[in-house]
């Protein structure tokens, strides 16, 4: 699904030239759950954005499901981004004037689903997620753990192929974080590829494969599970 | 997907409404203003287009040319509009209007009752073929077809009349004429130059009737021309039928032509500008227009400089939009509609603000606001469209500035780039200020030169100096009779009998340099009977007032003014006894030289002006009479009582000389007024948005301020540190404004000949004021912050 070879990213300002990516070769095939571990400031945050087409690589190749998209333009990236991929970030980031329904409703907007099977989805979603008495009311009214169901259920109510996660159980106590990871691992479990940064390495082993990454390089690559 | 927007909109206007509000007042202000002089300026745009042919009507005038002046005038000769008719194809129609008296007060009788009216005109029967004038009674082919008809506007009907109908009833002017009511028009609308309410057939004039002269140009022409006619070429037209019918030694002017669409607003500077009360001025109207242009940016840099100062909490919803699939211009549309909802809601709250400042306004102008024009659906569309602009204009930067967000800086939240953006904020800031400071300089300025004005000695002593009308008098011995009562008054301190009086004109007549014959000036001369300098309190230079007059005496004695002597290159003294050349035909001499004073406005510097005594002058309608009233109001009924005992048929009109000199200066006075007003609304305007953002700057810097706290600084420290963000802004804007602001005031006062000097108080005293706005605005917010315990807003960060 994913395949990048020599992939660098170097971020420029006036004084500095930082490498955030260094010849990053990975792959990662349809229905894996891969986690990425590394020190703060090792690019794991960056290897995100760009395999999650928010962000284009300095120099490299990016295929995915083979097609070379490290150099398209934002607006195609956008276009492939909301029909095949899903994010779930550390903060959660909902949007705090939208209620539970229209945070989880909003990705379908842009790929024009029609109204009742949107309305449909959601509320499957808020059931499956136990969040559904949630419905109407607003991010700030809820606990991390529910913000972050909800945030997930976000990611994945277009029904992407690819879920980037960004240290999802950052924010959250054990049990919410426990949560979380479950849902993940749900999910993977029913076909979608999932790939997530992580400080923590008993969230990493929730997925097949971990990846070490130092000074924007991928340092170790280790089987956790044998990928089905 | 709208409906989304719509939501988030609301939401995010709703959640931060404090910001909300202070664009909405901002707004709101801006607009009910700037609708205001839209209103205002529509209004005077549209003057006399409601006429069929307005747009092949010209008025006729000349321009008249002696010494090195040379001045247009209004009016034009009696056999211009004839003549032109006869020569010219083009002319489908003229008209000629003669106002009574040359602009004197008439005195209408009805019965037993007295009217005062000072818009009788004299106009010929083709009125109908060139003007819109709706007649409610009485038919347009015959009304002003014989001598000695006239036509009634509606309400001067009602007034002389009350329910009874009019029609074939009798009229009196001046006691003299007697006309009969062959009409009732439908008043003007307010957007008409043409002001006459009540209209006599020319023929009733027979001196203007059956003499047509080249000479006398006093009577106000219009030509219809044929709707394909280029205008281009009728002055040349005019002006090579004038060559052929006047010989060149009589030709003392050309012929001039202005549109009717121009009359109202493009005859500044016309002397004597034709018969309209209501005319306007383009160059105020320009101001106008500038002002509320200027007025609706600055509101709309506020709500750009609010929204921007935001960005960093608008980015993170960019952000994450941008990451589920949003398009850069579908957030675009996100934030117009935003700017547009609010906009929306300002409309509704200028609206009523306009409503409720609409008496305000009116009184400031002196012109009705045409309110319910904006229900109309041109209108509509219009305030549409201008809401539509304002949208765009504030909406634009914000729209592009947040929607550009790359969503790849969602997780890495430090936003670059800011200082750049805080710069264009202090750009529009400091552009607020230009406009502010520039308006408080004009303010001022035009304060001081209306103070300068009003304490300028006039030269004279117009204070309890009166003058009551006599024009009506059937008999001289009347006004005798009313002179005797009133000297007998203990509150009449003099009187004398005059033509006219400072401030308004008298009869103009020229002189030359003794021996220089090509040396021609211009002369002011009053017919007055002694007394008049103590009436007007006139010092004298040299010799003594004018004699009482011997019927049998053919020689005419002058009182001169000093600029008068001057001119002829005498000393005071040695102007006595002697004769100016080329003044009268009679034999002149002059007696008396008094000091200069100003008998017109200040605009004009002071020209020769001489009293005179001849008999061959003798009309002096007005009766000056100089008081010592304890008891104003009780003394001018008692002017009255005598008046209406000496003079029964005539109506009692009395003008006090000092109103009648301010009066002059109205106009300058309501545009200082305009200006002040705008001055404040500008400085509000400008103000709540260094408010707002001096609330975001205090909330932004909030954990730099608990730091700086923790380590000593002190609360004032701390308040100097967050208002000189601001204030460099301010001082830029100070220094830009102060050169445009005197380039402005220069040329405002240049209109006078007697002014101010621009000095550079002025600019010190507007800066410091607007400094010291900024300040204070910005200190509240910034004492807020550092009064702040530096433990909560540690804990906040």
């Amino acid at each position: 699904m994913i395949k990048t070879n020599d992939l660098n990213k170097v971020y420029q300002t006036d004084e500095v030239e930082t490498t955030a990516l260094h010849q990053v070769n990975i792959e990662i095939k349809q229905g894996e759950f891969v986690s990425v571990m590394g020190p703060s400031g090792c690019g794991k945050s960056t290897l995100l954005n760009v395999l999650g087409m928010i962000d284009g690589p300095t120099s490299g190749e990016y295929l995915f499901n083979g097609e070379e998209i490290g150099h398209l333009s934002e607006r195609k990236r956008s276009e492939i981004r909301k029909h095949n991929l899903g994010f779930v970030f550390q903060s959660f980031n909902l949007i705090d004037e939208l209620t539970v329904f229209e945070n989880v409703e909003l990705p379908m907007l842009y790929t024009k689903v029609p109204s009742g099977e949107r309305k449909k989805r959601v509320e499957e979603l808020l059931e499956g997620m136990n969040i559904m008495h949630r419905r109407n009311h607003f991010p700030q009214q809820l606990s991390g753990g529910q913000q972050q169901r909800v945030a997930v259920a976000r990611a994945i109510v277009n029904r992407p192929k690819l879920i980037l996660a960004d240290e999802p159980t950052g924010n959250l106590d054990s049990s919410n974080g426990d949560e979380v990871m479950k849902i993940l691992s749900e999910l993977n479990a029913e076909g979608t590829t999932v790939l997530m940064v992580t400080h923590s390495q008993y969230c990493a082993e929730f997925g097949n494969r971990i990846i070490r990454m130092l000074d924007g390089q991928v340092v170790t690559e280790n089987v956790v599970k044998q990928y089905l | 997907m709208f409906k989304n927007y719509f939501k988030v909109a609301f939401r995010n206007l709703a959640k931060n409404r404090f910001f909300t509000l202070l664009n909405l007042l901002g707004l709101a202000l801006g607009i009910s203003v700037s609708l205001a002089l839209i209103l205002f300026v529509s209004d005077e745009l549209s003057f006399d287009k409601y006429h069929t042919h307005a747009e092949n009507i010209h008025r006729v005038g000349v321009i008249a040319e002696y010494d090195d002046t040379r001045e247009k005038w209004a009016t034009a000769p009696n056999i211009a509009g004839p003549t032109f008719k006869d020569q010219m194809p083009e002319v489908v129609e003229q008209v000629r209007f003669l106002r009574h008296g040359f602009g004197e007060t008439a005195f209408l009788r009805v019965g037993e009752d007295n009217f005062l009216e000072p818009d009788l005109y004299w106009v010929d029967s083709t009125l109908f073929d060139v003007f819109d004038i709706s007649l409610i009674q009485g038919d347009p082919q015959k009304a002003l077809n014989e001598p000695n008809e006239v036509i009634l506007s509606q309400s001067a009907a009602k007034t002389m009349f009350g329910e009874a109908d009019p029609m074939g009833k009798s009229l009196f002017v001046d006691n003299d004429l007697e006309l009969q009511i062959t009409g009732i028009y439908e008043d003007f609308p307010p957007n008409s130059t043409l002001d006459a309410k009540v209209m006599g057939s020319f023929y009733s004039m027979k001196w203007a009737t059956e003499r047509l002269v080249w000479s006398n140009c006093s009577f106000e022409t219009f030509l219809r021309l044929h709707p394909e006619t280029d205008a281009s070429d009728l002055d040349a037209k005019t002006n090579a039928i004038l060559q052929e019918s006047v010989k060149e030694e009589d030709r003392w002017f050309s012929m001039w032509t202005q549109p009717l669409l121009d009359v109202h607003l493009h005859s500044v500077g016309i002397n004597d500008v034709g018969y309209s009360s209501s005319l306007g001025d383009i160059a105020q109207v320009r101001i106008l227009g500038v002002l509320a242009l200027s007025i609706l940016l600055l509101a709309c840099f506020n709500y750009i400089n609010m929204t921007t100062a935001r960005s960093r909490q608008r980015f993170r919803e960019v952000g994450i939009n941008k990451t589920l699939g949003a398009s850069s211009g579908q957030m675009a549309i996100r934030f117009f509609l935003e700017t547009g909802i609010l906009v929306a809601a300002s409309f509704i709250a200028g609206l009523l603000l306009l409503r409720m400042g609409t008496p305000y306004f009116e009184s400031l102008t002196g012109r009705p606001l045409m309110y319910s024009k904006l229900a109309s659906l041109p209108w509509m569309g219009a305030l549409i469209g201008l809401w539509g602009l304002i949208t765009f204009g504030a909406g634009l930067y914000p729209a592009l500035m947040l929607s550009s967000f790359a969503p790849k800086n969602l997780l890495q939240p430090a936003n670059k780039g800011f200082t750049g953006r805080q710069f264009f904020r202090h750009a529009l800031v400091a552009l607020q200020f230009v406009v502010c400071m520039a308006l408080i300089v004009g303010a001022l300025v035009f304060n001081r030169q209306l103070q300068y004005i009003s304490k300028k000695k006039l030269g004279f002593e117009p204070e309890q100096v009166v003058a009551i009308n006599t024009f009506a008098a059937e008999e001289t011995s009347q006004i005798e009779g009313l002179m005797r009562t009133y000297e007998s008054r203990p509150d009449v301190l003099s009187l004398c009998r005059a033509q006219g009086y400072p401030g308004i004109g008298v009869s103009g007549y020229s002189m030359t340099k003794p021996g220089q014959d090509n040396i021609v000036t211009e002369v002011n001369s009053n017919h007055v009977t002694p007394g008049f300098e103590t009436v007007l309190g006139l010092k004298f230079l040299a010799g003594t007032t004018l004699p009482e007059k011997q019927p049998e005496d053919t020689t005419v004695q002058v009182v001169m003014n000093k600029t008068g002597v001057e001119f002829l290159g005498w000393t005071p003294e040695e102007a006595i006894g002697k004769s100016p050349p080329n003044m009268y035909r009679d034999p002149t001499t002059i007696v008396g030289v008094v000091e200069d004073f100003h008998f017109e406005s200040l605009h004009n510097p002071i020209k020769t002006y001489v009293f005179n005594n001849g008999n061959n002058f003798g009309w002096t309608p007005y009766l000056l009479v100089k008081l010592q009233a304890a008891d104003l109001q009780a003394t001018v009924a008692g002017l009255e009582d005598s008046f209406n005992g000496h003079l029964p048929k005539s109506a009692f009109e009395l003008v006090f000389v000092d109103d009648h000199t301010a009066r002059l200066y109205e106009s300058e006075q309501r545009l200082s007024r305009i200006v002040w007003i705008f001055t404040i609304l500008a400085i509000i305007i400008s103000c709540l948005g260094l408010f707002g953002l001096a609330a975001f700057t205090a909330e932004r810097r909030t954990k730099e301020i608990g730091i700086r706290k923790v380590l000593g600084a002190s609360t004032e420290g701390l308040v100097g540190l967050l208002a000189k963000e601001f204030l460099r802004p301010v001082i830029i804007a100070v220094l830009i404004a102060s050169p445009l602001a005197w380039m402005g005031m220069r040329t405002w006062l240049d209109n006078f000949a007697y002014r101010i000097d621009l000095n550079w108080m002025f600019f010190l005293i507007a800066g410091l004021l607007a400094t010291l706005i900024a300040f204070l605005t910005v200190s509240f917010q910034s004492f807020r912050a550092a009064r702040a315990n530096p433990a909560d807003s540690l804990r906040n960060e």
